[in-house]
């Protein structure tokens, strides 16, 4: 998986692409720490290019969310392909997370 | 592991084609696989999307299976801390419980997932980490009312009535406030036919229990700081017995 940071104004984009599963949940929740030290940090992940999220996924981006809530910082999550809305549905995560269509709708929910 | 992904996968794959048995299938040997090595967020997971999966089988008979998924499910998200989560998994068990007419189950769970959400914001008061500028404002309003006055009322809802399952609570906090004021009356003063006299146990049992059932004794009156608690705790009273009869109609109505 590759990750690319972005910086638009004061929010920090993160844009993954390629699988978020058992391999590449090291490298994901990697990308946080420097984030979480940070505060009040306001996080958007790009999940355009994700195809496909299993359990391992599924737990890091809650494990992710929850330290962030720790530092008081906020995170939302946007392009998400309906495929992986489907597997929060039906894993019932889906009130976890604020899920947004664009990143303009994300960047007005800071 | 290549093998659990490819559960995954196929389960994922099979909802996409509609064949929401099979998919429940592959989840939950996903799942069980996940028990064994001790996973449990995954594990929690994967029993979710069995359960959920199950759910969606049309013309399904029974839903007893699908709310023991959710609450198989709600244990391994306790297990690994996760309570937000487990929280969230036993009110679809109760909900699952309540389409198969199941009330006792039902009531269990939904009393599990309030007592979860209570313990996760225990938890994430005293996880979330100082931040200069919560030390700068001191009181932080936003921080006040999304986590301090829900754990409050959750916590004062567990013990006063166990978030309305558990009504037979109303009458144990109850004997217990008699009791405390009972115990405060006896270090102060009743008049008792126009003399004032320091109470014994007895008196001060019979006046704290007429106090709080607000039944009311013409011989005896508070005097001095013993009105302030016979005033507490009548209306303390005024909003618990009612608190306990609706639970026990609740409880009643569901069998």
């Amino acid at each position: 998986m590759d990750i690319k940071l972005e910086k638009i104004n004061d929010i920090q984009l993160i844009v993954l692409d390629g699988e978020l599963n058992m391999e590449s949940t090291h490298k994901f929740k990697e990308t946080f720490k420097a984030i979480l030290k940070e505060r009040n940090a306001k996080v958007i992940i790009d999940f355009a290019k994700v195809p496909f999220i299993d359990s391992s996924g599924i737990a890091a981006l809650i494990e992710v969310c929850q330290n962030l809530g720790k530092v008081n910082a906020r995170a939302c999550l946007c392009h998400v392909n309906k495929k992986i809305v489907n597997v929060f549905e039906i894993t019932k995560v889906h009130k976890l997370f604020k899920i947004f269509e664009s990143h303009q709708e994300a960047l007005r929910s800071f | 592991m290549s093998d659990k992904k490819t559960l995954e996968q196929e389960a994922h794959e099979l909802l996409g084609e509609e064949k929401y048995a099979e998919a429940g299938e592959r989840y939950l040997q996903a799942a069980k696989a996940f028990q064994r090595q001790d996973k449990h967020d995954r594990a929690a997971i994967c029993l979710a999307a069995s359960a959920s999966s199950r759910a969606l089988i049309l013309g399904e008979k029974t839903y007893h299976r699908v709310a023991g998924l959710y609450e198989e499910a709600a244990l391994e998200a306790e297990a690994c801390k996760d309570l937000e989560y487990a929280s969230m998994l036993y009110k679809y068990a109760a909900v699952a419980y309540e389409r198969d007419h199941d009330n006792i189950s039902l009531s269990e769970c939904l009393f599990k997932s309030k007592e979860a959400y209570r313990r996760f914001l225990v938890q994430d008061l005293f996880r979330t980490k100082k931040t200069k500028e919560n030390v700068a404002i001191g009181f932080n309003l936003a921080f006040f009312s999304k986590r301090i006055v829900p754990l409050l009322t959750l916590t004062f809802a567990s013990l006063i009535w166990g978030h309305g399952e558990r009504p037979h609570r109303t009458v144990g906090f109850g004997l217990v406030l008699i009791l405390i004021c009972a115990a405060g009356y006896m270090l102060g003063h009743l008049n008792k036919d126009g003399t004032i006299i320091s109470p014994t146990f007895a008196q001060a049992f019979y006046f704290s229990f007429s106090s709080y059932t607000r039944v009311g004794v013409e011989n005896i009156t508070p005097v001095g700081g013993a009105k302030i608690v016979a005033t507490i705790q009548a209306f303390i009273g005024i909003f618990t017995i009612p608190l306990y009869l609706t639970g026990l109609c609740r409880k009643y109505l569901r069998y």
